[in-house]
């Protein structure tokens, strides 16, 4: 009882439309990246292998599952805490191989730091959004609704989603 | 998925401190480099570019500080995502930029979009209790 104080208890139109917006903002950088990764398949696995990363095209269809699959889930907000919280798993192990700024010529160091440190940001952003959830303008805020009924029955106001 | 709500706080802090571990350092660097913070604002056709350096300034160093330890944690992190928006149109308009900052750019300012986005789900909850807001006890202030 009382546990997830902040999960969808107080809301208001304003809170819900700003996690929805949040939500897409996150999702409108994943979802055409991986779109470009699976249109541009073999130039993706091409880039992975350069980095030296073993498997590239399973870590190709990885990447494309992760920012494209995850990316739509991530929008509709289904399942949505476990979603950003795959994703910042995603974005913490692409970032030291793809952004390693203390690897990298000089010509290339600031602008590599300037990603490793946005990617983290990117990451802070989703741990948040994983440790309160999407809001009830989502999937997961639908489904909770339809069963509030049953919670309120069981007396079970935790997470169910 | 149930969290706990230990789970919940800790996510909610590391979140906050990897936020304002982009802002606070760079922040830091716009003081001791003020004169060329101004040129590359200037650079990039921004009107005023002393003051939009000092605006750029309070944010990434005050309010991010603030978003770290939790203070006024909705208003702040919205402030702070209007800010990176900001940017993003002001510096990385890689619409029309030369080809060979073209990605770059675009990466930037997907990325800036990306990381209001996860602002504005702090705007919308809070930041958990382990922050100044929770420890001052009082509800935050509604917001519209």
């Amino acid at each position: 009882m009382g546990t997830n104080t902040y999960l969808c208890t107080d809301t208001t139109p304003s809170r819900e439309a700003l996690v929805l917006l949040g939500r897409a903002l996150m999702a409108y950088l994943f979802i055409p990246s991986g779109w470009a990764k699976l249109v541009g398949f073999s130039g993706t696995a091409a880039y992975i292998a350069s980095q030296g990363v073993p498997l590239p095209e399973v870590a190709a269809a990885i990447a494309v599952a992760g920012e494209l699959g995850l990316g739509l889930l991530l929008l509709l907000g289904w399942r949505t805490r476990w979603v950003a919280l795959g994703l910042a798993a995603f974005i913490a192990v692409i970032t030291p191989i793809f952004h390693g700024y203390w690897n990298v010529p000089d010509a290339q160091r600031m602008m590599q730091k300037i990603n490793f440190d946005k990617n983290l940001a990117i990451m802070g952003g989703l741990l948040a959004l994983s440790a309160f959830g999407p809001g009830r303008w989502s999937v997961d805020g639908m489904r909770r609704a339809a069963n509030s009924a049953e919670d309120a029955q069981s007396g079970d106001r935790g997470a169910r989603v | 998925m149930t969290l706990s709500p230990a789970t919940q706080n800790l996510f909610a802090l590391v979140g906050r401190a990897l936020i304002a571990l982009l802002f606070i350092p760079s922040g830091i660097g716009k003081i001791t480099g003020f004169d060329g913070t101004v040129r590359y604002i200037t650079a990039a056709n921004l009107p005023m570019p002393e003051v939009a350096a000092a605006i750029g300034i309070f944010v990434e160093v005050v309010l991010a500080l603030l978003l770290l330890v939790g203070w006024q944690t909705r208003w702040v992190a919205l402030a702070i995502a209007v800010y990176c928006i900001v940017l993003a149109f002001g510096f990385h308009h890689y619409w029309d930029m030369p080809a060979a900052q073209l990605v770059a750019q675009k990466f930037n300012f997907y990325k800036n979009l990306a990381i209001a986005g996860g602002l504005l789900s702090i705007a919308a909850w809070g930041a958990g209790a382990w922050s100044v807001d929770s420890m001052r006890a009082r509800p935050q202030p509604a917001m519209v």
